[in-house]
Parts: C-alpha cells; sequence; structure tokens
C-alpha cells in the first residue's frame, strides 16, 4: 500500500514538472532580440562611397571616397587639429549615408586622441553589436568602429 | 529478510498502469504546447543559404560590393527564389517571378555599386519557395 502512496507522489513529482516546463515555454518570451550583423552593417556602410564638400564659396572643395578612408581622414584631421571644416564636411556627408542605411547604425573613427562620431545613440535597453576595422592612411592608421542594434 | 524485501519490491498493477498513462498523457501535452510554441527548424525552405550564395554571386572578387547587373539566383534543386536589390527607391530583380505569400525570406545590408565610381548602403531581400 506504501507502495501505491509513493507511485502517487512521483507521478504528482513529474507532473508538476513537466507543467512547470510549459507554462515556462509559454510565459517566456522567445522573441528575435538579437542585434543584426554587425559584419554585414559594417561592410555596407564603410564601403559605400561619400562626397564631403566644404571651404568658403568662393574656394569649395570636394573629396570623395569611401566612408572608411573619409572618416580615418577626418579622425586625423581631428587630432591635428587641422582643417575643422573637413571634419564638419565628413560627419555631414557620412550622417548622408548612414540615413539612407536601413537600420540602427553608429560609427567612430579614432585617431590618436580624438574620436569623430556619427549617427544615432543606441537606446540604453537594446543589445548592441560592434565591429572595429583598422583603416590604413597615407602615414597612419585609424581605428573605425560600427555598432548596430536591435529595434 | 530475503523474503520482506522480495515482498516490499512488488508493485501495486493498478496504481503503476494509470502513473505511466498519466505521464505518456503529460508529455504528450508538453509536445503539443511546444510545437505550437516554438515551431521545428529546419523544414522550411532554405532562405539564409540561398541569401548567403546570392550575396557571394553578385560580388566581384576581393571586393564586397554587390553589382546589379550581376544578380542571379543561386537556389538548391527543388526550390524556387527571387532575389531584389534595393537602393532607395531604385530595385533590381531575379529569378522566378510571383512568391507565394508563404515564401521563407531573409535579407542582409549590402553595399551596392550604382556607378563606376559610385557605391550607396543598400538591401538584398530573397524569397524562397519549393
Amino acid at each position: 500500500m506504501s507502495r501505491a502512496i509513493s507511485t502517487v507522489l512521483d507521478v504528482s513529482l513529474a507532473l508538476l514538472l513537466v507543467s512547470a516546463a510549459v507554462v515556462a515555454l509559454v510565459t517566456i518570451p522567445g522573441g528575435d532580440r538579437r542585434p543584426p550583423d554587425p559584419d554585414a552593417a559594417a561592410r555596407t556602410v564603410l564601403a559605400s562611397t561619400a562626397t564631403a564638400t566644404y571651404g568658403p564659396p568662393e574656394d569649395r572643395r570636394s573629396v570623395s571616397g569611401r566612408v572608411s578612408t573619409l572618416v580615418g581622414q577626418a579622425a586625423v584631421a581631428a587630432d591635428r587639429g587641422t582643417d575643422p571644416a573637413f571634419v564638419d564636411a565628413v560627419e555631414g556627408a557620412v550622417h548622408y549615408v548612414l540615413v539612407r542605411t536601413d537600420g540602427n547604425v553608429e560609427l567612430f573613427a579614432r585617431a590618436g586622441d580624438s574620436t569623430v562620431r556619427v549617427g544615432p545613440r543606441p537606446p540604453v535597453s537594446a543589445s548592441v553589436a560592434a565591429v572595429t576595422h583598422e583603416v590604413d592612411l597615407r602615414n597612419t592608421t585609424a581605428t573605425v568602429t560600427v555598432r548596430t542594434w536591435s529595434r | 529478510m530475503s523474503r520482506s524485501s522480495a515482498r516490499r519490491a512488488q508493485v501495486e498493477p493498478l496504481p503503476a498502469l494509470v502513473a505511466v498513462a498519466v505521464l505518456c498523457l503529460a508529455v504528450g501535452a508538453y509536445a503539443s504546447v511546444r510545437a505550437g510554441v516554438a515551431p521545428v527548424g529546419g523544414s522550411g525552405p532554405p532562405a539564409d543559404a540561398v541569401l548567403s550564395e546570392t550575396v557571394d554571386a553578385a560580388t566581384d572578387s576581393g571586393s564586397v560590393v554587390v553589382t546589379p547587373r550581376a544578380l542571379r539566383v543561386v537556389a538548391p534543386p527543388g526550390y524556387e527564389a527571387t532575389v531584389t536589390v534595393t537602393v532607395g527607391d531604385q530595385s533590381w530583380t531575379a529569378g522566378a517571378s510571383d512568391p507565394p505569400p508563404d515564401a521563407a525570406t531573409a535579407s542582409r545590408r549590402v553595399p551596392v555599386r550604382i556607378t563606376p565610381g559610385e557605391v550607396n548602403p543598400g538591401r538584398l531581400d530573397v524569397e524562397v519557395w519549393s
């Protein structure tokens, strides 16, 4: 008889565990919260081309190139303190590229102690992914970081 | 001693049968809830694989930039696919037309060469069905 009682207890415990598993399956949200592929975002932004136009109206200058090269050069210019108009123009041109990039992308370029940052900042609750590339410029290098996050 | 333990090892048949039946029902109920909440993966069309292959096929070697005129569909046998590259309000499409509404989809951000000197951020979408 005590064997029968023990069987009832065993089965009750098993049922409890199975129903806990069912409740966990149903209540724990399984949504896809992973951020988008940061490599694809970085390739898309950094390989795109942009044109930065700057200088006074009588001496307009225009620099075209890949985003990675332009932001690297802008970071170096910001670090050396030369040509702030060039830095502003690159920020504007790269911002235009980010606007046309579907989704949430932020971009940093770092050279020496200076950083050029373009794009929106991720919200605190977002799940963020980032990749960093080294960009070779003529005599120096800059690091360019691309961050992307889920909506 | 041996007599007593032999008797203790005997199982009441009815509770044991009821216990097995109840457990089977419980595991069955769990399985049906699991199937409803998290559908088993791997049975749908291979949209992610088609996406990777298509991006590779449309990209020049040594580059990461997609060229729209190189766009073509690389679908495994038994599947049909539509591929679309979108840049702003321009788009290029290759592959079968009229995808059914339940086709599997996948997409990725890609840089797209619009003219020889101009690369813009774009998006490549695939729809795969059998």
